[in-house]
């Protein structure tokens, strides 16, 4: 069974016919959301307009209100199993599936943050992931979420922070033991979407007159344990430009914050 | 062959935060029945001990939220609180913000003496984000909606 999901910070924008045009031209399964101030009720009906494949909101016994998640699958087939004001993590139980975690996060940004702060609760991000693993008795877990990071930044690749590395052949290795601890790994394929070889250079773009500006920032992320790389494929993995119809780029080729948001969608699939 | 060490009983004057953390947890069940419950979960690192105070409903999917983390050296004291970023929000702003190893956190919270440690942990669990959430589940696990589908 492959299941779509969908990532998207909406800036706070009520952008609901864009999410709904988005999600439905990518046939998205399940949809989460960050910086989403629109009341569910309202996508919902954005989302359902069409009728076919009803969406349901997930979030309804949810603490976290950085994240929102909607789906086509009914509602208690997503279940909390452990959160905290920034993450949630769910149980996905699809009949005729195997069992995985979903993990999402909206992680604190640069402008209210230090970097320090930022690695600081990538560990407790990681221990909140082993925590639910824990719990549920397996690593069947991705990641996803605006991380306010890049994939080569310390708290993304630490050890003891959410150890993404770029390579399905190291992450296969499943853990590392750093002074005798062990840390197990995720595979980080947004590696593989840097710069613009593959199409567009990031999910954020900023220029600040400063001497160190990447321009483009891959701040949203989809990260995945090795018990799941077998199910996911690269070539599934894409930073969306258009709901189809709308392009979500200004003409310089950057995110259009006029009519969309300033971060761009992910889209991912997982053959469960 | 004579005894060297001291009394051991005097070491312990001065009680840990885990067991002031675990005497909370098990308070908490009380107070609600078990419908909502909590958790301490600790390990040990380079000489730093680090716990995970979790709220539970072990009726809803065992779900777990965690409201903070808490961590010493081989002193007890002092220990920092690593809260939750809604209930820092509430009540952070009143404590001085700390360097730890070097860095700065912006969420951490000292508690230089078990005194001040029980005044935080106080302010913590009268939150209203604690208080929110357990109520929340609380209301859910009551509603016989819930209670007929599960």
């Amino acid at each position: 069974m492959l299941i779509k999901f969908m990532f998207w910070n909406l800036q706070r924008k009520p952008l609901q016919d864009l999410v709904a045009s988005v999600a439905r031209n990518y046939d998205v399964d399940i949809l989460i959301l960050a910086e989403c101030l629109i009341p569910s009720q309202l996508l919902l009906v954005a989302l359902n307009e069409s009728h076919s494949h009803l969406y349901d909101y997930a979030s309804h016994l949810s603490q976290c209100d950085k994240i929102h998640i909607f789906t086509r699958f009914h509602r208690d087939l997503m279940p909390v199993q452990v959160e905290s004001s920034r993450t949630t993590i769910r149980r996905l139980i699809l009949p005729e599936a195997i069992d995985i975690l979903v993990a999402a996060t909206h992680f604190p940004s640069k402008r209210d943050w230090k970097e320090s702060s930022q690695i600081a609760e990538c560990s407790e991000l990681a221990n909140l992931i082993r925590k639910a693993e824990e719990l549920v008795g397996h690593l069947k877990t991705i990641l996803v979420g605006d991380l306010n990071m890049n994939p080569f930044e310390v708290g993304v690749v630490n050890a003891n922070g959410l150890h993404g590395v770029m390579s399905r052949q190291i992450a296969e290795k499943r853990t590392r033991t750093v002074q005798n601890s062990i840390y197990p790994f995720f595979y980080n394929p947004m590696w593989g979407l840097l710069g613009d070889a593959a199409g567009l250079p990031g999910t954020f773009y900023r220029s600040n007159s400063e001497h160190t500006e990447f321009f483009w920032y891959m701040f949203d992320q989809v990260l995945i344990r090795p018990d799941l790389m077998n199910r996911f494929r690269n070539s599934d993995l894409q930073i969306l430009n258009t709901d189809g119809k709308t392009s979500l780029l200004t003409s310089s080729g950057i995110p259009n914050k006029n009519i969309a948001s300033d971060h761009l969608p992910i889209l991912f699939s997982l053959d469960l | 062959m004579h005894d060297l060490w001291p009394e051991i009983t005097s070491l312990n004057a001065v009680r840990s935060p885990v067991v002031i953390l675990r005497e909370q947890a098990a308070l908490l069940g009380q107070k609600t029945n078990n419908i909502v419950q909590a958790s301490v979960s600790g390990e040990s690192k380079s000489n730093l001990f680090w716990y995970h105070f979790y709220i539970v409903a072990p009726a809803l999917n065992n779900y777990h939220y965690k409201l903070m983390r808490i961590h010493h050296g081989i002193d007890l004291y002092p220990a920092y609180f690593h809260l939750d970023s809604d209930v820092y929000k509430e009540i952070g702003e009143q404590f001085k913000t700390t360097d730890f190893e070097g860095s700065t956190d912006e969420s951490h919270i000292m508690a230089g003496s078990e005194t001040e440690f029980i005044d935080i942990l106080r302010l913590v669990f009268n939150s209203k984000k604690t208080i929110q959430v357990i109520t929340f589940l609380m209301s859910q696990l009551a509603d016989p909606l819930f209670r007929s589908a599960s």
